[in-house]
């Protein structure tokens, strides 16, 4: 326990104000009244001494902010926010995967299918037209392959479009589950 | 619970645990603990803030010869506890038309 106010009395130096000391006296209350013996056991309930500082100061920052605009405390409150994020090193990579992964990749895939099944769908009503210009066996054989290729590119538009909603419903779920992976990490213990 | 506590209530749980009794940091921590899941390093800055806007005080009583500081709710203290009451039960009335009350 003494180890564990030691350390942060050693974090909460480096920001030497009033508060910091307010704030120690608050958690060497704390520890001395709970069941808390080793260092361990005080980490379990804290967190680490670097991340109750770090908890006890950005919270001052922010709320300080409201109290004053000084340019000096926001730059303050910016970089402790960084700190934070940085303490959670993978967050920002594994944002850009996500984004790569989950939003443009299957965008790109969707558009060019799209693409593909339109121009199919639109050559079926250029044929039915062209052809009309023919004898009758032949305009016919044009009508039907028209046929064919208007149907086939609307059965496969339908696929399409239930693919894409099923898509996006899983990925929006796979979202929700990494934001709350990550909001716990980076929250409390 | 699995429900996420704002700062608004948390300040109300706090002020309502208050207007009981008085209250040290450890137990008051316990107090709240026992209700909801909030974590044990969310309490002081809870009680820095309700300490700056006056809505408590502080005073040191000894016990086994040291201080132990203890926390108190003020008349200010008092009226806030009434209006987050009243936002709550505005709150929870209109939550509970929305997702139909069992």
């Amino acid at each position: 326990m003494d180890q564990y106010l030691e350390e942060l009395r050693k974090y909460l130096s480096k920001y030497n104000s009033e508060d910091a000391e307010s704030a120690l006296e608050f958690y060497t209350d704390y520890l001395t009244d709970g069941p808390f013996s080793t260092y361990e056991d005080c980490v379990n309930d804290l967190g680490t001494p670097k991340f109750l500082t770090r908890k006890i100061m950005a919270e001052q920052s922010i709320k300080r902010n409201k109290d004053s605009k000084k340019s000096r405390e926001n730059m303050k409150t910016i970089w402790l926010v960084i700190l934070g994020i940085c303490s959670t090193p993978i967050t920002i990579p594994l944002a850009v995967m996500f984004f790569v992964f989950f939003v443009i990749m299957p965008l790109v895939i969707f558009i060019s299918i799209f693409a593909v099944l339109l121009s199919v769908f639109l050559s079926g009503i250029a044929f039915i037209i062209g052809g009309l210009r023919f004898d009758l066996q032949t305009i016919l054989m044009f009508i039907g392959a028209g046929l064919v290729a208007i149907s086939v590119s609307t059965i496969l538009f339908c696929g399409l479009f239930w693919i894409s909603a099923k898509t996006i419903t899983g990925i929006k779920k796979l979202f929700i589950w990494a934001y709350g992976k990550i909001g716990k990490r980076k929250g409390d213990k | 619970m699995a429900l996420k506590v704002t700062t608004e209530l948390l300040d109300g749980c706090v002020l309502g645990v208050l207007s009981n009794d008085d209250y040290y940091g450890y137990a008051l921590t316990q107090k709240i603990q026992e209700s909801i899941s909030v974590s044990s390093s969310t309490i002081y800055p809870v009680m820095r803030r309700l300490k700056k806007q006056g809505l408590v005080t502080v005073y040191d009583s000894p016990y086994q010869g040291r201080n132990r500081r203890y926390y108190k709710i003020t008349d200010d203290g008092k009226n806030e506890l009434k209006q987050i009451i009243f936002n709550w039960k505005e709150f929870q009335n209109n939550i509970n038309k929305l997702m139909g009350d069992e």
